[in-house]
């Protein structure tokens, strides 16, 4: 079994160049693709870990999204199949995730929150159960998924390029269309775990976060409201839940809905040395 | 302020490859100091992870134990603070250590014993940190470091230490896992005693007569045999901890001072990696 992680960073090289050493201790791995979108301080030497690593750096991006790095990532994929990490999941030496999850052409394996509650709203808008927030289980980006079905539904969604979130989501209710088997992630197996951060970091690099400030400021007075709620962190938990929400309403998905999404951008790409590239949007 | 990093390893290179990755970005810290206690897989390619990495190899033992490595990598230090990390301890860089452990020189911060068996799954990646130890590096030496005479069984030296840092008159302060400055890779218990020199035995003796036990319980009797045997072996750090608890009427006057045993020919191969033979 060969497989091919990609992976997506703008300004998270400190987790990224600790879960890169995780990532390379599986004999299963047989190539590690991270697009760099323009970070401020690159990660292009990640490659000098192992001869297995790829980064595609790809200048001039003031705003991060995911689907169009990971997408560019994919492209270069030669294995059969397609683990994508964030840049702060880490896979334990101790329990390998390919001992505990296997897939198939007819399956594919996502990390899931377990304990989200995505359509009781009520549930989503009260502050309260942000505070409860599982930092270590952050794993829902984690996709699992053959190269072939990955094409076969055109990758991730390139238009949700402004709003942090729900493109996981999207890429998944696809796959079901396609007519997949669901396979998810069982955080008690160890296999990976999440580096916890702030909020923030989730949503600070996307355009909407930088343009839209009143959506902060609704949430700020919205949380007002609870007497016992008065944390930054819990302020951006519900900034990146206003996000996918956003994202949510303009792309969900119905049963008439097509698991194929044309993608947007195309490339232009520069080898530079063995294991690093340069790629520039083709303007159209 | 400066950092030393002291840690010991045999045969756990596949974490601390994760966990060194980490520690080195931390501008705080300026050397990191691993004992390899003659692992099979050989660390010394971690150097070329950071300037600050240096390895004493050591030879010839097939045991694990921790104090010995400890202290002998705690000699080679010249940071102001000794911080203590297992193989397996990530320091986060998203919330710094030593921004929440601002400490006193009259402080230290230990991992402690939080319970294991009563929050979840996320108990394995943030509890087992109870191996952490963050000291003035000058009272570590003076009190003699980890004691020697411990080791034949896993776990206890820490707390052994613990109670002769508060003998010698320091505050405690317990590490709070939930503000995730620090991240423990789990593993099984199996590979937590695996090593030491108690493990065959305790083995056996554990394993007579009990054909249906499962290797997680087996494993997890090991452990808590191996913490009983130190306690029985050492009876002073029972009765120190007695005396801690015991808030009512703590009086922990007793000899914190406890004198290593080995004493150790070091020889530098090159700029970070060294050799030490027991003399």
């Amino acid at each position: 079994m060969s497989i091919s992680v990609i992976s997506a960073c703008k300004n998270r090289g400190q987790a990224l160049s600790i879960s890169v050493t995780s990532w390379i201790q599986f004999d299963e791995i047989d190539e590690i693709i991270i697009t760099d979108w323009n970070s401020d301080n690159p990660v292009s030497h990640l490659t000098e870990l192992d001869k297995r690593i790829k980064v595609i750096t790809v200048p001039n991006e003031p705003y991060f999204n995911q689907p169009q790095p990971l997408n560019l990532a994919a492209s270069f994929v030669k294995n059969e199949y397609i683990l994508k990490l964030d840049s702060d999941t880490i896979m334990n030496p101790y329990f390998n995730f390919f001992d505990h999850h296997k897939i198939d052409n007819d399956s594919f394996l996502t990390g899931t929150d377990e304990s989200w509650n995505f359509s009781d709203l009520s549930f989503r808008k009260d502050p309260r159960n942000y505070q409860r927030y599982m930092y270590l289980k952050s794993l829902w980006g984690t996709l699992y998924i053959t190269k072939e079905n990955y094409f076969k539904v055109g990758g991730y969604n390139e238009n949700m390029n402004k709003y942090a979130a729900w493109e996981d989501t999207e890429i998944y209710e696809r796959f079901l269309l396609l007519g997949l088997k669901h396979v998810n992630i069982k955080f008690g197996m160890k296999t990976l775990f999440s580096l916890p951060h702030l909020a923030k970091k989730r949503v600070e690099e996307f355009q909407a976060y930088k343009e839209n400030k009143n959506l902060k400021e609704s949430i700020k007075n919205h949380i007002k409201t609870y007497n016992d709620v008065e944390d930054d962190n819990v302020v951006h938990k519900l900034l990146l839940e206003k996000h996918n929400r956003i994202n949510y309403k303009k792309y969900k998905l119905d049963s008439n809905s097509s698991y194929y999404v044309e993608p947007v951008i195309k490339w232009n790409l520069q080898q530079v040395s063995d294991q690093n590239y340069i790629a520039y949007k083709i303007t159209q | 302020m400066s950092v030393s990093i002291i840690s010991a390893c045999k045969n756990r290179k596949k974490p601390l490859t994760i966990s060194i990755s980490s520690w080195i970005q931390f501008d705080e810290v300026d050397e990191i100091i691993v004992t390899d206690w003659d692992s099979s897989e050989p660390i010394d390619n971690l150097i070329q992870l950071s300037k600050k990495i240096k390895i004493i190899k050591v030879k010839n033992e097939p045991y694990f134990n921790q104090p010995q490595p400890l202290n002998l990598a705690a000699s080679l230090t010249t940071g102001d603070y000794l911080l203590k990390l297992d193989n397996d301890h990530i320091l986060n860089p998203y919330f710094n250590f030593f921004d929440l452990y601002s400490i006193e020189e009259s402080d230290f911060v230990v991992g402690s014993s939080n319970k294991v068996d009563q929050r979840g799954m996320d108990t394995y990646f943030l509890y087992p940190l109870w191996g952490l130890l963050y000291v003035k590096n000058d009272i570590f030496k003076k009190v003699g470091g980890y004691n020697e005479n411990m080791g034949k069984y896993y776990a206890v030296e820490d707390d052994e230490l613990a109670m002769r840092l508060i003998s010698y008159g320091l505050n405690p302060i317990s590490l709070d896992v939930q503000k995730y400055t620090a991240l423990h890779i789990a593993h099984t218990d199996k590979d937590r005693v695996k090593n030491f020199e108690s493990f065959e035995a305790i083995h056996k003796i554990l394993t007579q007569n009990k054909d249906n036990i499962s290797e997680d319980k087996l494993y997890d009797n090991i452990a808590k045999l191996c913490r009983t045997k130190n306690h029985s072996e050492h009876p002073i750090v029972t009765k120190m901890m007695d005396m801690f608890n015991d808030e009512s009427n703590r009086n922990l006057d007793i000899e914190w001072y406890e004198k290593p045993i080995y004493k150790w020919n070091v020889t530098q191969i090159n700029d970070q990696i060294y050799e030490a033979f027991k003399i």
